[in-house]
């Protein structure tokens, strides 16, 4: 399998490396340069400024002079619409037109200390932050006849609010949850776990969207070599941009061709603080909601935050449900037209009578059937995806009519077909998070058992499990127990223990393994 | 590559050691229902299929059959003969019973019939075999009274019912006639269907009328349905039926008792050669009617309605086995093979004459009757 880690790319890699040296020049050409610094004038600095975001209209320049003392000329810049004008306004343009008070030798430092009201406020002499900072929605002062420039957080743009995401909704429990912003995403995390042992490291990636990320961990449950290959393969990325967490995902994952995921993914903090909580590492990603976990276990795949929030029997069935649905969504038409075109000795009389006398009149054999009727289920469900919901219902009504009930009558499609392909469209909803694997090996089955039986789907079902068998994470087995089974470590599996039998942490992922200390007896 | 090359090598190998994997569509075959074999006047086999007509949408007029004839020398050449007349092949899978006619099953036996249906790949194991008592078996199937679309599937449904509930009829799967066709000291007994008339019409439909006992592989006799409840009761296959029996000392009306559990046992003694049968039933039974006015807590009158029962059902199983014994010379209970089974060497030793044995074995026949409960929750 290809893995984006092996050094076979080397030669390619060296071209990659060598087209990228050139734009840095090209770049450098432009005065961006990682250790440049600012020169000690003003107007110099000023021109340098404008000549790197020429052509940028929403950079805004403000001329500033000193009411007591006229030669103290400041000039601020910002990018228009992501700062505060209010804040910029009363703590920093007022302090310095109206302050009387003489600035000292270095105009830095007492301007910060002294004048200014803002908050946040940065000394720097490198273009490098200074052009961060702009790009960010700092605003940038320029002081006369000094290398040094303020850079003042002003930062206000639109923002989301903390809602439920919509495609993790749930019944009872927390309902925030992620929006864009880094820092707030970071926010609803540290409220929920207030220790010390909480460790966020920022890192950026992208070369020209240069993304704030955040690698977020529980110190001491942490299993450092996960950590460490992570690290490792994060500091690999070398790409332009990065708009999404599932970027890092498919640059970091194990298997690079298997449709299985291999890191969780969540728009809930409540979620993610109960991964961290289970040694899991969370990386945040600035302007997306979805937060990623590593390592991933299979099981994530049929777990839901809903599990852990009511009564267990009620959640143990519905995961074993969900593990159900997922084995009926990829066998249901694979095994259907298994029975119907090869094992008619399996099918009772009567129902092979009721398919028989379906199927005459029908153009098309079986199995060419259901692989149109599996297309078609697709294109609805993909068209009413990005519909508006309006448009939609009038998309499932075209859907059901047309398809369900005037193809059966015009004898275009056997009925059996469609309870048959319903079936897997509606189990198929019980694992939104398997939705991409589920479709290629429905198809895969679909295709073992046209061509051979019963005997070619448990052919395309053995190739599946190993393949399954065979997937990591970061490392770590995702289907796989490692060593000795231990009843401990599969009560958050098939069904979801009570809470005071979760004794342990998972082993998987958690360095220390302790979760509750051994509750007293209790009357079972 | 050669990973990739290997995997598919594998797979190719394991290809052969499954068993059917040839695509047939539902709608290219002719879904077979049940077959009677009757003989032709020209000696062959005349084979009639009735197959399930799959014109008409099930969903508004429900499934239906129609009748395919065909003739030939042996019955695959009749059922390959057939195919001329169809549009895709006949298909077996699903068939449930196959009438054998009288004639063929008293001038030709069982043997063919046997042999083809074990060697045909298609045809279920537990198929069940039924003999016509009409003129020939195709008579049955031809009948136009039909509850679940074919008469094949109402006489298997008849067969699977009543074993149950009226003792009359039993199930004949293939595989265990086949059995004790091979096995030593038992004969092969099948039901038996006829058309019974309708009171007040012509109509005439599929009921079951009793057993067919064989001599070897051929048609020996027919026993009632009443007769067949005795003789099931001693092949251990009956899990139900009534006992009707008059009593006059106690009621005017006849007294009715339903059969839960019936154990019967066979043992033999050998008196230098000199073998004497026994025979033990033990009845659970309730009352199912029992119109009278007496004390139902009064043992006497039970003991009474016990000991005429068991009078009753030990008359009947002597007639019945005397009927088996001298006229139709049949070993239907298999007490032969309960001597194969228990004592191999006198086996060998008698087996050459055992059918003149047979014929004037002494039977003891003792019958006790339970009465279990009397059906009523208290006497008001």
């Amino acid at each position: 399998m290809w893995n984006p880690f092996r050094p076979k790319q080397e030669e390619k890699q060296k071209r990659i490396d060598e087209a990228l040296s050139r734009s840095t020049e090209r770049s450098k050409a432009t005065g961006q340069s990682q250790e440049e610094v600012l020169s000690p004038s003003m107007e110099e600095n000023c021109r340098r400024f404008e000549e790197l975001f020429r052509d940028n209209d929403t950079i805004i320049c403000r001329k500033i002079q000193n009411a007591c003392y006229p030669w103290l000329e400041y000039r601020l810049y910002y990018s228009d619409g992501m700062v505060n004008t209010s804040l910029l306004h009363d703590g920093v343009l007022r302090p310095l037109v109206e302050s009387n008070e003489k600035p000292g030798r270095d105009l830095a430092e007492s301007l910060s200390k002294q004048i200014l009201t803002a908050s946040d406020v940065q000394i720097s002499e490198k273009w490098k932050d200074v052009c961060d900072g702009v790009t960010y929605g700092d605003a940038i002062l320029f002081l006369p006849h000094s290398s040094r420039a303020l850079i003042l957080s002003a930062k206000n743009f639109q923002l989301r609010g903390v809602d439920e995401p919509e495609n993790e909704r749930i019944l009872s429990g927390p309902r925030e949850g992620f929006n864009e912003s880094l820092l707030n995403n970071l926010t609803l995390i540290r409220r929920r776990l207030r220790t010390h042992d909480l460790k966020l490291k920022f890192r950026t990636f992208g070369r020209r969207t240069q993304t704030k990320a955040c690698v977020c961990y529980l110190d001491s449950l942490v299993n450092k070599n996960i950590l460490k290959l992570l690290e490792d393969r994060l500091n690999n990325i070398d790409i332009d941009g990065v708009l999404d967490t599932n970027y890092l995902s498919e640059l970091t994952r194990d298997s690079a061709l298997s449709p299985f995921r291999s890191t969780g993914y969540t728009e809930r903090p409540d979620v993610v603080a109960a991964k961290l909580l289970e040694g899991r590492i969370a990386i945040f990603l600035d302007g997306t909601p979805v937060v990623l976990t590593v390592p991933y276990l299979f099981i994530e795949n049929f777990q839901s935050s809903e599990d852990y929030y009511l009564n267990f029997f009620y959640t143990s069935f519905s995961r074993m449900l969900r593990i159900l649905g997922f084995f009926m969504t990829i066998t249901v038409p694979g095994f259907y037209i298994a029975i119907v075109a090869f094992h008619h000795e399996m099918l009772p009389t009567p129902l092979l009578i009721n398919i028989a006398s379906e199927r005459t009149g029908v153009p098309l054999p079986a199995a060419a059937e259901a692989f149109i009727m599996l297309i078609v289920f697709d294109i609805l469900r993909e068209t009413g995806v990005r519909m508006p919901s309006n448009v939609g219902q009038a998309l499932s009504i075209v859907g059901a009519l047309v398809i369900g009930q005037a193809a059966v009558e015009a004898r275009l499609v056997a009925a059996p077909m469609i309870i048959i392909v319903g079936i897997t469209g509606i189990t198929a909803l019980l694992v939104p998070r398997m939705s991409a694997p589920i479709i290629f090996v429905r198809i895969f089955i679909l295709i073992g058992a046209s061509v051979f039986g019963l005997f070619g789907m448990m052919l395309t079902l053995c190739t599946l499990f190993i393949h399954m068998l065979n997937l990591d994470s970061f490392g770590v087995s995702q289907l796989t127990p490692s060593g000795k089974l231990q009843f401990q470590q599969i009560k958050d599996m098939a069904i979801r223990a009570p809470w005071w039998k979760m004794i342990q942490l998972p082993k998987r992922t958690a360095w220390s393994t302790i979760r509750q200390k051994t509750p007293p007896r209790r009357k079972e | 590559m050669k990973r990739c090359l290997c995997a598919l090598l594998a797979a190719c190998l394991m290809l052969p050691l499954a068993g059917c994997w040839n695509y047939r569509g539902l709608n290219e075959m002719t879904i077979v229902a049940g077959m009677a074999i009757d003989e032709a006047d020209d000696g062959q086999y005349l084979m009639t299929f009735e197959v399930m007509d799959l014109s008409q949408p099930t969903k508004t007029e429900g499934p239906n059959s129609n009748l395919v004839f065909a003739k030939g020398g042996s019955i695959l050449e009749a059922i390959r003969n057939a195919k001329r007349q169809l549009a895709s092949k006949l298909y077996f899978g699903n068939m449930q019973i196959m009438v054998i006619s009288h004639q063929v099953a008293e001038r030709e036996g069982l043997d063919a019939v046997l042999d083809f249906a074990l060697r045909d790949s298609e045809m279920r194991e537990t198929m069940e075999l039924v003999v016509s008592r009409e003129e020939t078996a195709r008579a049955i199937l031809s009948n136009d009274e039909k509850i679940s679309g074919a008469v094949s599937y109402d006489i298997s449904r008849i067969i699977r019912e009543d074993a149950k509930v009226t003792g009359s009829v039993f199930s004949a799967q293939f595989y265990r006639i086949y059995d004790d066709s091979r096995t030593p000291g038992i004969n092969v007994v099948l039901p038996v269907f006829y058309l019974a008339p309708e009171p007040d019409s012509d109509k005439k439909h599929v009921e079951a009328y009793g057993c067919a006992v064989f001599k070897g592989s051929l048609l020996a006799g027919f026993f009632s349905a009443e007769e067949t409840k005795y003789l099931l009761m001693v092949n251990g296959l009956l899990t139900g039926g009534v006992l009707t029996f008059y009593v006059p000392e106690i009621t005017k009306n006849n007294i009715t008792l339903e059969i839960k559990k019936v154990d019967s046992s066979m043992s033999y003694e050998n008196n230098d050669g000199k073998i004497a049968m026994k025979l033990s039933v033990k009845i659970n039974a309730y009352f199912a009617e029992f119109p009278h006015n007496k004390n139902e807590g009064n043992h006497p009158v039970l003991d009474q309605v016990e000991r005429s029962a068991e009078n009753l059902v030990r008359e009947e199983l002597q007639s019945v086995i005397k009927k088996l014994q001298t006229q139709y010379q049949s070993d239907a209970l298999g007490m032969g093979r309960l001597i194969y089974r228990t004592n191999l060497p006198l086996w060998r030793q008698i087996s050459g004459r055992w059918n003149e044995m047979y014929q004037t074995l002494p039977v003891d026949v003792t019958v006790k009757i339970h009465l279990a409960n009397t059906a009523m929750v208290r006497e008001s």
